[in-house]
């Protein structure tokens, strides 16, 4: 817990990303165009965070990024697969 | 025990796993994501194999219905309700029609033929001609609030310009999936006297045929189907909900361990896959262009 404590002004940027495209999904629900770029700027955003976030402590390894990169894709192919379903 | 070791080794980070659940790793997630892309294209395939006989959206979309939501709006907007016209109805069912028979999605076919050509076809004679189009909606009320979400949309709907409507709802088989289309026509008759400012963006085209579709004002969709939006959320539900819990287990028992390892947060992780639950509850099927 202390180890988030110490990480939370990164935590609140990470959920200001988040909560702004969630907004920017719902508000722009009538297109698909724009609601492709919310989710891959969201994808692109969360994989940088999490390099940004490794480096700064100075944990950043290759491992880590694939990690980031991986859960990222997840994410961008789950939204996609719906804003086109 | 073979069995739980095999669970151990997927699910809950062990000295087997390099103390990181196997689930987690980036070579499985990259997987899960190469599955859930070819199961979208698979059910793209089964789609177009079955003809939209198994996939679709089970609506119950009535015209009358999406005329009178639609001049609820104009009524809270302070515009003038619109009159149904019988043939703008018909022109917008033969669009719908046309849409489904050339297997296309947009305001212009492919072969170039424009939302205009239909009100001709019913010798609608416009001053002004507008179209809003709608599919997969389970309900008018859903179709009406998302046109009235988009500013583009919405302008045609609560246009002064319009004093007459026709609603064509259209079921049937769209690239493989069982769609119900909406076709929303507004217009203006040439001898009709609103007074108005410029001039719409639609051309006059001479009358070429007269009415040969008969208009149905009967609520159709109604069997059921499997909707090929609500198969891919429910599959995103529970991939992203068991990969949640599989973390949560992750930050429990390294916590609990005190295991120091080389791996990303999993609190992020957690975060980002509460906010994909988010919005896999949160995004509607439906579509409007």
């Amino acid at each position: 817990m202390k180890k988030i404590a110490n990480h939370l002004p990164h935590y609140f940027s990470l959920i200001g990303l988040m909560a702004v495209a969630i907004f920017g999904l719902v508000m722009f629900d009538y297109d698909q165009g724009f609601q492709t770029a919310i989710a891959v700027s969201l994808s692109f955003g969360y994989f940088v965070w999490g390099v940004i976030h490794h480096m700064i402590h100075k944990d950043l390894y290759f491992v880590v990024v694939l990690e980031y990169l991986s859960v990222s894709i997840l994410g961008l192919v789950v939204i996609l697969s719906l804003i086109y379903r | 025990m073979q069995i739980a070791h095999y669970l151990a080794h997927f699910f809950v980070p062990h000295h087997s796993n390099n103390h990181r659940a196997k689930l987690l790793h980036p070579l499985v997630l990259t997987f899960i994501a190469l599955f859930l892309v070819l199961g979208q294209l698979g059910l793209g395939l089964f789609g177009k194999a079955t003809q939209g006989k198994v996939l679709g959206y089970a609506a119950n979309i009535s015209p009358s219905e999406v005329v009178r939501l639609t001049n609820i709006k104009r009524a809270e907007a302070g515009v003038e309700p619109l009159r149904v016209n019988p043939a703008l109805s018909i022109g917008a069912k033969a669009k719908g029609e046309y849409m489904l028979e050339h297997d296309f999605w947009a305001h212009v076919a492919p072969d170039g033929t424009q939302p205009w050509k239909f009100f001709g076809d019913v010798g609608y004679k416009y001053r002004y001609a507008g179209e809003n189009l709608a599919r997969d909606f389970s309900n008018p009320q859903s179709a009406v609030e998302a046109w009235m979400a988009s500013p583009t949309h919405k302008e045609n709907l609560l246009s002064p310009k319009y004093s007459e409507i026709g609603i064509g709802v259209v079921e049937g088989d769209l690239s493989g999936v069982d769609t119900t289309l909406v076709v929303q026509f507004f217009g203006t008759q040439m001898t009709d006297t609103i007074p108005v400012t410029p001039v719409a963006a639609a051309e006059e085209k001479p009358v070429e045929q007269e009415n040969v579709l008969t208009l149905s004002q009967a609520q159709i969709g109604q069997k059921v189907l499997i909707s090929p939006f609500n198969t891919t959320k429910g599959l995103s539900l529970v991939i992203v909900g068991i990969l949640l819990g599989v973390l949560v287990l992750d930050v429990i028992v390294i916590s609990r361990r005190r295991i120091t390892r080389v791996s990303s947060r999993s609190v992020a992780h957690i975060a980002f896959l509460v906010m994909l639950i988010l919005i896999i509850v949160i995004v509607r099927a439906g579509q409007i262009i």
